[in-house]
């Protein structure tokens, strides 16, 4: 028994000992048809004209899954040395229709060793088409320059911001990893990135750069400039926090990052800026005050000259009032007298410090039971040139009293600059819009937190 | 019956005392008419010479005016000449009073006094500054990426070549002066390490971001206005054919006017254009180790390119001896213009539908104007300063004044148009000692 015992076991044991050897012949074999397979489409394809792309896509995917690896090698070959355009067209239709996470599991195994610039371009565009929030490390990675020292391609700085565009325009979500990505980025593309949040159109952008000016100094002077665009989106009152940290680099050591700072504290309507910007006029540098000067000037839409004491004595006269007088206008602004609140939305059309403020006070008389003062609201909020007031001024161009709605529409035309007609719906795009509560959580929820 | 017959001699005795009274207001009435119609023949005469004299007048009046704005282009008054004192032109007396209107319009009413003929002309005319269209040396429509140790400067090429106005030292390199302004309608973006030895101007709205290591040493404020990148508008030159310059082979195109279906410049060949010179071409296309050759040392060299424009490893622009390196691409097509590998590359270019490439290892004396403008790291720019003074951005065609309006008006002094008399004696002037129109400008 026992003879036949042990044959029976080194029997079993060679059995065992065989059988990977047997599933790895077979899978060789699998993948080279696999391979052969893609290759003979793709010799057919040389011949063909670029309208058999489709076909030729849906041939390749045949096999199904498993012919995965073989594409997307084939389509970075294909991107760095092209044969034909119904072969490239072919590759990319069909590497397109790859399952996302199939296609970030090939992809992520080719960023090592860097392909050429022109397959990578390829891959961005393929990312940028069908990527999703968890794919922005992987277009980092392909955009990376290669080697370090050689700075970014131009063909690839433009197939990255493609890529990223793409990216944030259809996954809300991504904005949550750009903090992730800009940690593990080159140097060389953090401004991408950034570039990209910025324009994402997403309301949650600006709160999420901000949040980078907090987290990180080395990226200030980069996040700094696009706080203006990523605004632009970002529903109001803008984040106090953020504000606050753009204010706080007014203080800043480095000169352009001071420059930076003052710019964006005027682009950003940030009158919480005004006394430090008022300060910094009689600084030493000639180029920081025409910065601040203008930032001055776009806060406060006063023409004074670049003088410190001008706008010094400004200041403190500002300051007097709205601590002395600012809350009784406001309370005059209920008043069941109307010269009473006319009074009062005269003065405080005057004052131009804490013109946001005085904005929301006066915006409540938009809705007042008299027409006349529902009018003389509109020309108020027009006099204080804050955008805090479109809502209100949008909002009044349903007014049933002609005289209000043209005071209304004026005062809009004034703000913004644009000529569109007295219609409330063509004025809504330009209102900033409320972020959606999901979007907010989603950036929250990144993998930062 | 004796009385009717001394009756009727009585009778024919007095009839012929009324014949000749009868033939004497014949006669008179006859030289009344003859008189009249002498007189209405003169008048006619008269008058066909007054609208003849009055049609050169007209044509004086014209060419006076011609000559006023011709001299508020120059930066003159548009004064030309004073009714007291008129200029001479085509056997009439022409002047021009300019009045300003405000700083760049002026009302220039030009009169003309030829013969009996008077007439007068209106004209108010503005001045429009056209800004140069090289002012930096990268001027972009979407966003600039200053690559990483991309180095930004300015030369003059009229002083000689950039090495040897390259004396300054800025972080342990070398520069010539610091105006290389770069500028975008968009933002700017300065990557790693990039340096701008001059402003970087982004547009209205927009700012200049810096990453690690990089550096302005001018303005950085947004433009108030975006720069208007108005297309190329290719001139109309009869084409004398394509223009191929063989392998090796040599050619020189001389100063002129020139139209060429398209210009290739073979392998190893050399192109040498003398200007001042306009080239406008179907394509251009520069060949492996090529050479345009430029001499500007008479006037600038401009290219106009309709379509593509495509250079090959080693093909250069350079200047002839002691010629500044005045050389002006406008290409009017959109397709993308891709510097190669180690091109060094000179001269304007202007291509505001296009995209200039800059794709590795390249340095660049001159200025580039695109929709957009990429580059490899490490790149260097040298701005040539002498490029602003040759070329303006062609609104208007190019022409600095712009007419508002033109009619007729009525001559003044009105005592010109009662007095028909020859205009020299109207006016109290002798011909012989009125200057040409050119002559008579009130700077």
């Amino acid at each position: 028994m026992r003879p036949a015992v042990a044959l029976l076991a080194g029997v079993a044991l060679l059995a065992a000992g065989a059988l990977p050897l047997r599933a790895a012949r077979a899978d060789a074999a699998v993948c080279a048809d696999l391979a052969a397979h893609v290759a003979a489409v793709l010799a057919a394809a040389a011949e063909a004209a670029p309208t058999r792309a489709e076909a030729l896509a849906a041939e390749l995917l045949a096999p199904g899954r498993e012919v995965a690896p073989h594409l997307v090698e084939a389509l970075l070959a294909e991107a760095a040395a092209p044969r034909s355009p119904a072969a490239i067209d072919a590759l990319r239709l069909a590497a397109a229709r790859l399952a996302p996470v199939v296609l970030r599991t090939e992809l992520a195994a080719r960023v090592e060793p860097p392909p050429s610039a022109a397959a990578r371009v390829e891959v961005l565009r393929l990312l940028g088409a069908r990527g999703g929030a968890r794919d922005l490390r992987l277009v980092v990675d392909f955009a990376a320059p290669a080697p370090p020292e050689a700075g970014v391609d131009p063909r690839v700085g433009r197939a990255l911001e493609g890529a990223l565009e793409g990216l944030l325009a259809r996954d809300a979500a991504a904005l949550g990893y750009v903090p992730s990505a800009l940690r593990a980025a080159p140097v060389e593309l953090r401004p991408y990135l950034v570039r990209a949040a910025a324009e994402s159109g997403r309301p949650a952008a600006f709160t999420q750069l901000g949040r980078l000016l907090a987290a990180d100094p080395d990226l200030d002077r980069i996040v700094l400039p696009f706080l203006p665009r990523a605004a632009i989106a970002a529903p109001r009152p803008l984040d106090a926090g953020v504000l606050r940290e753009v204010r706080g680099r007014l203080l800043a050591v480095d000169r352009l990052l001071q420059r930076s700072a003052a710019q964006a504290a005027g682009a950003l309507q940030d009158g919480a800026a005004v006394p430090l910007l008022v300060e910094l006029l009689a600084d030493p540098d000639p180029t920081l005050r025409a910065v601040v000067h203008a930032a001055l000037q776009r806060l406060t839409d006063l023409r004074l000259p670049a003088a410190p004491e001008r706008w010094s004595a400004w200041l403190a006269s500002e300051q007097a009032w709205g601590a002395a007088q600012g809350g009784r206008a406001c309370e005059a602004l209920r008043s069941a007298d109307v010269g009473e609140v006319l009074a009062a939305l005269r003065e405080l059309g005057e004052h131009r410090l804490e013109r946001e403020r005085w904005t929301r006070h006066v915006a409540e008389v938009v809705d007042h039971p008299h027409a006349p003062l529902r009018r003389s609201a509109c020309a108020t909020l027009r006099r204080l040139g804050s955008p805090a007031a479109l809502p209100s001024l949008v909002e009044a161009l349903s007014d049933p009293d002609p005289a209000v709605v043209a005071e209304a529409h004026g005062a809009l035309r004034a703000l913004t600059g644009h000529q569109l007609p007295p219609d409330p719906g063509a004025w809504d795009d330009l209102l900033p819009p409320a972020a959606p509560a999901r979007e907010l959580s989603a950036v929250r929820a990144g993998p930062d937190r | 019956m004796q009385t009717s017959r001394s009756h009727v001699r009585r009778d024919a005795g007095r009839r012929t005392g009324s014949v000749l009274v009868f033939a004497l207001m014949a006669i008179l009435v006859m030289t009344v008419v003859v008189t009249l119609l002498t007189q209405l023949s003169r008048g006619q005469d008269a008058a066909v010479s007054g609208r003849i004299d009055d049609s050169r007048a007209f044509h004086l009046a014209e060419a006076a005016l011609s000559e006023g704005m011709t001299a508020v282009r120059a930066g003159a008054t548009g004064n030309v000449g004073r009714p007291d004192a008129p200029a001479y032109l085509g056997r009439g007396a022409v002047w021009v009073t300019a009045t300003p209107v405000d700083a760049e319009t002026t009302r220039l009413v030009a009169t003309a006094a030829v013969g009996s003929g008077r007439a007068a002309l209106e004209a108010v005319v503005e001045i429009v500054e056209h800004e140069p269209l090289f002012t930096a040396v990268l001027n972009s429509r979407e966003q600039l990426t200053l690559n990483s140790s991309v180095r930004i400067d300015s030369y003059d090429s009229t002083l000689g070549t950039y090495a040897s106005q390259a004396v300054n030292v800025h972080d342990g390199a070398a520069y010539a002066n610091a105006g290389g302004d770069v500028t975008s309608n968009a933002g700017i973006v300065l990557n790693s390490g990039a340096t701008v030895l001059g402003d970087a101007i982004p547009g209205p709205g927009y700012s200049v971001a810096f990453n690690t290591g990089s550096y302005v040493s001018g303005a950085t404020a947004p433009s108030p206005t975006s720069f208007a990148f108005d297309p190329v508008d290719v001139p109309v030159v009869p084409s004398t054919g394509p223009l191929t310059v063989p392998q090796g082979g040599t050619h020189t195109v001389p100063p002129g006017t020139w139209g060429f279906d398209d210009l290739d410049i073979e392998r190893n060949g050399t192109l040498t254009v003398v200007g001042p010179a306009v080239v406008v071409v179907d394509s251009f296309t520069g060949g492996k180790d090529g050479r345009l050759a430029i001499d500007a040392s008479g006037g600038p060299v401009t290219f106009v390119v309709a379509g593509t424009y495509t250079v090959l490893n080693g093909f250069e622009n350079v200047p002839v001896a002691d010629s500044p390196m005045a050389v002006a691409f406008l290409i009017a097509a959109a397709q993308d213009i891709v510097f190669p590998s180690g091109a060094k590359v000179r001269g304007g270019y202007y291509a505001p539908d296009a995209n200039i490439v800059f794709t590795s290892a390249n340095e660049a004396w001159g200025s580039f104007g695109g929709n957009r403008v990429d580059m490899s790291s490490s790149m260097q720019f040298h701005y040539d300063e002498s490029l602003s003074d040759y070329w303006a951005n062609q609104e208007n065609g190019g022409d600095p004044l712009d007419v508002l309006m033109w009619r007729e008006v009525a001559v003044e002094p009105a005592i010109l148009l009662r007095d028909r008399r020859d205009a020299f004696a109207a006016l109290g002037v002798a011909a012989e000692d009125l200057p040409a129109p050119a002559d008579a400008w009130d700077l």
